[in-house]
Parts: C-alpha cells; sequence; structure tokens
C-alpha cells in the first residue's frame, strides 16, 4: 500500500440547516458527516459500515461529490474536487461511478435498459453508435444478464438483475473508483451472493478501487480489504478487515460484530452478545465528549468530556477510542 | 467460517426466477393495449372522428346539397317544400305577427334541414364550417396550452429557487382571474386593438385571437400540476444517478424528466380540448371569440337567441354539437388516464 492513494478525504463534513429560516430559535444544524478522513488505494476495497442513518451513504455521495461539501477535502487523483462545481467534475464523473441501493428508484422507470446503460456513453460521446451498441452488449454480458434483455423496461426485472444492470450503467464508461451504497442490502440473501461474487470477479477482470457502503458486517468482511466503522457521522475504527473482524479496538465495532447472526449458535447460551442501551442519538444534538459514551460500557468521565482522535493502535490500525480494547 | 457460508456461490445453474417468456411490453403500447379494450374510449374516439370529418366536409354540403353560400345572407331566397317553392323567411302571422319568422328545420337530408337563421343562412351549413372553427381553436389553444404549461413546469419545478418563485408568482396571478373575466377583457383589447407581435400583425377578427386567448388562461391549469410532478421526480434517485454520471442539467430535463411528464399532458390534451371549446363557444357567444362573417357554435347560438321561441333549433343544434363533443372528449380523457396510471389497477364497472 505505498501507492498514492486514488481518493483520499480530509476532515470531510456535511450539515444540513434544518427548522424554521426565519426564526433563529428553531434554526439548527444537523451534523449528517462531522469530520471524516479516509483514504482508498487503488485496487483494494474500502468497507464502510455503520448503522442507519450514520451518515454513510451521505459520506459516499460527498466522496463523488453528488453532494457538496461543508467542509474539509477531497482529493482525487492527487487532484482537489472538494470545492468543483457542477461543470468542472463532469470531466472527472467517468472515472467515479455509484452503484445505489435500490436498483428500482435509481434507473429512469420510462427507459429501456438499452438506453439505460448506453445513457453515460451518450453523455461523454463515447464512439459511434455502432461502437456504443457493441458496448452495450459487453457490459450486458460482463454482468450476467442477456441480449434479449436489451429492450425491456426495469420493472420488468428482478431485484438482483436489476441491480446487474445498475452496476453495467455504472462500469460503461470504465470507472477506476466505484462506489457502492448498499448495493445489495434491498435484496434477498441468496441473490445478495451472487451480486457480491460479481463485485468480486468484476474487480479482479477490471482492476476496480471501490468504497463499499454496508450494514451488513458478513458482507463487508466478505469483500473488503480495510473497513471504516462510523457512528454519528465520525469515522470510530478504520483498519484491515482481518484484524477489525478477529479483535475490534472500539467498543461500538465490538458490539456490532457481536451482533452479526451465526448460523449455528453455540447451544445453551449466550455467546458474548453485547447489547447496546438505547437508540443512536439525534445527529442535531450529538453527546459531547465521545458521542457513543451514552451507550458505552466502559465509559469514564473522560469520555462524557473529551472526544477522542483516531490514533494509532500497537497492529497500525486507528480507533478513536480513550479506553480501546485493544 | 460464518460468513462465506452464507454468501457461497449457490449451485451452477440456479439463478434469479427467469423472466416470462412474453415480449418486452412498453409503456405506451400496454397503455395502448388498455385502451382498445375500453369500449367507451372506442366509442368517443369513433364519436370524434364523425365529428370531424363531418365539419371536414362541410364545404361538400354547401356546394352540393345547399347549393349556395351559407355566409351570404340569403333574406330574399327561396327553397322547394314538398314541391312548392316556399321563401326562406316568411312574414309572420301569429302572436304579435311583427318581423320575419325563418324556415324551420325539415328534418329531411337536403337544404334547411335544420332550417334558416334570422338572415336566411342554412343552419346545418353553418353548423359544419362553425365546428371546423371550434374545434380549429379548441385544438390550437390545446396546443398553445400544453406547450406553454410544460416549457414553465419543467423550467419552474426543475430550476426551483427564484425562478420557480417568480413563474409560480405568475401563475398564481392568472390563476386568480377568474377565467371569463379574464378572456373577455384580453378580447375586447385585442379585438379592438390588433396585436403586434414583432413583425407579424394579428387582426381583431382573425381566429388567432381566440386561439391565444384560450390558450394562455388555462396554461396554471396544467403548469401546476406539471410542476408539482417535476418537483417530486427532481429528488428521485434516478436524477441522482444521472448526475453520477455527469449529464448536463438540459439533458436531464429533457432525457429524465420529460418522459415521465409527457404522459400528464396527454392526460390533459383531451381535458383542456373540451374545456377550450366550451371557452371559445361562451367567448363567441359573447361576440368577443369568432367575429361575423366566420361562425363557430357559440355563435350560431347566438344567432338562435332571437329566434329561441319560434325557432329553437337554430340555438339547440350547435348546443348539442358541443355537448356531443366536450363529452366524448371528457370521457376519453378519463380512460386515458386509467390507461396511463400503472397504478390504478381497479376499475370500476
Amino acid at each position: 500500500m505505498a501507492s498514492a492513494p486514488l481518493l483520499e478525504a480530509q476532515g470531510v463534513a456535511k450539515y444540513y440547516r434544518v427548522g424554521s429560516q426565519l426564526l433563529a430559535r428553531n434554526r439548527a444544524l444537523l451534523r449528517a458527516v462531522d469530520g471524516v478522513s479516509l483514504a482508498v488505494h487503488p485496487g483494494e476495497t474500502l468497507g464502510l459500515v455503520g448503522e442507519s442513518g450514520c451518515g454513510k451513504s451521505t459520506l459516499g455521495r460527498c466522496l463523488t461529490r453528488l453532494y457538496d461539501i461543508t467542509a474539509g477535502s477531497i482529493r482525487f487523483e492527487g487532484r482537489e474536487i472538494g470545492r468543483l462545481g457542477r461543470g468542472a467534475m463532469r470531466p472527472l464523473r467517468p472515472r467515479m461511478q455509484m452503484v445505489f441501493q435500490d436498483p428500482s428508484a435509481s434507473l429512469n422507470p420510462r427507459r429501456r435498459v438499452r438506453e439505460l446503460i448506453a445513457e453515460p456513453l451518450l453523455v461523454h460521446r463515447r464512439g459511434t453508435r455502432a461502437e456504443i451498441e457493441a458496448k452495450v452488449r459487453r457490459m450486458l454480458e460482463l454482468v450476467g444478464l442477456l441480449p434479449d434483455h436489451l429492450e425491456r423496461f426495469p420493472h420488468e426485472f428482478s431485484g438482483g438483475q436489476r441491480q446487474r444492470i445498475g452496476i453495467a450503467r455504472a462500469l460503461a464508461l470504465e470507472p477506476r473508483l466505484v462506489v457502492a451504497d448498499e448495493p445489495v442490502s434491498a435484496l434477498d440473501v441468496s441473490v445478495q451472493a451472487q451480486i457480491v461474487n460479481l463485485f468480486l470477479d468484476l474487480q479482479d477482470r477490471l482492476g476496480l478501487t471501490y468504497i463499499f457502503i454496508a450494514h451488513d458486517l458478513s458482507v463487508v468482511r466478505q469483500i473488503s480489504n480495510r473497513v471504516a466503522v462510523m457512528y454519528l457521522g465520525v469515522i470510530v475504527e478504520t483498519g484491515p478487515s482481518d484484524r477489525v473482524f478477529a479483535a475490534p479496538a472500539h467498543p461500538y465495532t465490538a458490539a456490532l460484530i457481536s451482533a452479526v447472526p451465526v448460523p449455528e449458535p453455540p447451544r445453551g447460551g449466550r455467546r458474548g452478545r453485547i447489547v447496546l442501551e438505547g437508540d443512536v442519538p439525534s445527529p442535531l444534538d450529538p453527546p459531547a465528549g465521545c458521542r457513543f459514551h451514552p451507550r458505552c460500557a466502559h465509559a469514564t468521565d473522560v469520555c462524557r468530556s473529551e472526544q477522542p482522535q483516531l490514533r494509532p493502535m500497537d497492529d497500525g490500525r486507528l480507533a478513536a477510542c480513550h479506553h480501546p480494547l485493544v | 467460517m460464518s460468513a462465506s457460508d452464507l454468501l457461497a456461490a449457490p449451485p451452477a445453474g440456479w439463478d434469479e426466477p427467469a423472466l416470462p417468456g412474453e415480449p418486452a411490453q412498453g409503456y405506451w403500447s400496454s397503455a395502448f393495449a388498455k385502451l382498445r379494450h375500453d369500449r367507451s374510449a372506442i366509442v368517443c374516439v369513433l364519436v370524434l372522428v364523425a365529428v370531424v370529418v363531418a365539419c371536414m366536409a362541410a364545404p361538400l354540403y354547401a356546394r352540393y346539397v345547399l347549393r349556395g353560400d351559407p355566409f351570404q345572407s340569403n333574406v330574399s331566397g327561396t327553397t322547394m317544400v314538398g314541391g312548392k317553392e316556399v321563401a326562406v323567411l316568411q312574414q309572420a302571422t301569429n302572436g304579435l305577427g311583427l318581423g320575419l319568422t325563418p324556415i324551420g328545420p325539415q328534418w329531411r337530408f337536403g337544404p334547411y334541414m335544420l332550417g334558416a337563421d334570422s338572415q336566411g343562412r342554412d343552419v346545418a351549413a353553418r353548423l359544419l364550417y362553425g365546428g371546423q372553427n371550434s374545434l380549429l381553436i379548441g385544438g390550437v389553444a390545446t396546443l398553445i396550452c400544453l406547450t406553454l404549461a410544460a416549457c414553465t413546469g419543467l423550467v419552474a419545478g426543475f430550476a426551483g429557487g427564484v425562478i420557480d418563485r417568480i413563474i409560480s408568482i405568475f401563475l398564481d396571478v392568472l390563476w386568480a382571474f377568474p377565467i371569463y373575466l379574464l378572456a373577455i377583457s384580453l378580447s375586447i383589447v385585442l379585438i379592438n386593438e390588433s396585436l403586434h407581435i414583432g413583425p407579424i400583425t394579428i387582426g381583431g377578427n382573425s381566429l388567432a385571437v381566440p386561439m391565444i386567448i384560450i390558450g394562455l388562461v388555462y396554461v396554471p391549469y396544467v403548469a401546476r400540476p406539471v410542476r408539482g410532478q417535476v418537483l417530486s421526480l427532481r429528488h428521485s434517485e434516478f436524477i441522482l444517478a444521472a448526475e453520477g454520471i455527469g449529464a448536463s442539467p438540459v439533458r436531464i430535463l429533457w432525457r429524465e424528466i420529460f418522459p415521465n411528464v409527457f404522459s400528464t399532458l396527454v392526460v390533459f390534451a383531451p381535458l383542456m380540448m373540451a374545456l377550450n371549446i366550451l371557452t371559445e363557444a361562451a367567448l363567441s357567444f359573447l361576440s368577443i371569440g369568432v367575429q361575423p362573417p366566420a361562425a363557430s357554435w357559440g355563435t350560431i347560438i347566438h344567432d338562435g337567441d332571437g329566434l329561441i321561441y319560434t325557432r329553437p333549433w337554430v340555438a339547440i343544434a350547435p348546443g348539442i354539437a358541443i355537448v356531443i363533443t366536450v363529452l366524448a372528449l371528457n370521457i376519453l380523457g378519463d380512460s386515458l388516464r386509467d390507461a396511463l396510471d400503472p397504478r390504478a389497477k381497479v376499475r370500476l364497472h
């Protein structure tokens, strides 16, 4: 991992103004993403995990600049893109593509598969009519769909097949980075496996770099080299997947991992499941100090007053905790 | 290991459910198939085709059946009734016995089958010629209305912010006027002062005057729902996906949003046309729509106004024509909406 990162984020934040714009006292700031730094290197897969509402999808959309960011910097291929406008981003779009969670919402219901996959090629004027047609057919084959599917509309497909269309569309421009925003969480478990395998296979064949967003840890464990665990808009732990999964440093990571269902639970018992008390606090008013302290079994006074920074552990991974578990 | 057990590749040949073998059916072709099984829609289309064909045949009727000019007054003319020559306008003998009474409906295919008006002109011929103007004005006004509504609705909904505010205020102001009051005031101004648009001058008696006025006044009725639909589409994920591809705003508007709004415009088309024909008739009845000697269904009702006690059919005939046409357009509009709305699965019979 000596190579330069493909994408590097420094202190990225995304705040939303909510409430009445007229009455100052009703105004509030929703901190969806609050100072996230991460790096993705060419060819690797970074898994971004966290429970619903922790800001991982927002972060994904900030990194691909579908959303404007409130603060921080994003470097893609060594170039600062954090402040680029829509027009300036357009030439970069082919190199960073996104796969969305719900393919039935992200594919225009009035357009045929042929048009859907050809659209990115038409937008960027990639080749003649015949070349585009040939490319569309190649993409279809690449994701495991048949040529007779070309004339069909999205509603005629199953969820997994729709996601294949979404992947074909994202890969048509031959991107280097693919940000997949919960690409399998809307699918049946059996179909999830096929799509995850498709992602892995395409990475091998095309040398892709992924940011893979998911709340399902077993999926992330399967696909990622590294993981970043998010809680309430910040990253609480990041490091190589095998090490994070084997011995989590942050109590929140430990709780998440303990919640993954096991195929054959040990007889008669609890298997060290850590049950978190309470709900995720509102990002409108995150707790002072460590954001996880109200739910953490290990919290002490320092946790309540001082926000922990990401610090390297002994084995090189980073965790933001005053009392790391390793 | 648990995770990889769960995610192990399924056995070969095991895939997602295969698609049914039927050919891909598009949104429009499936809507068309539904319409073809809708009996009331078919009847309405046939009625409308019959009305249009009859009106287009007006010159044939005037030339071969009437053998006269329905736009010339024919005060001293005669016609053959039962082998005898009869004056088209007869001195009234009953009642007050004042003035002239035009010949009544003959109820057989020939001259004066629906009688004559107070100037001795054939009502049937004027009904057909008038129908041409009513349908033409209704149609062109619908095109003007839908085009303007689509443009303003799409731009307002998509641009948002200040542009949306400005367009919405304009639409609201237009909507706040009572339609007929607005149309009447515009008509009076435009009929007296001819309209100058650059090098083009539209005279006060041109058919373009009612077309433009009627086309304009109903714009908010269509533009508001279009804007609302665009607003909700703008935040849908496929628009974000199009942005992620790098599509320009114009391309997103035209290729992603417009196809989703188009069905709304299609549903509105017959409904607006019905409304436009009614409005044209109202304006013409008030003498501020189609100007004489040209006719429309509204002007003929106006002509029949003074004859309502002696020769009611002068007013009733164009009234029936309007009712039939407007009813057919409205029912067709409802059928179109049923056919185009994929969620409308339940139908009441």
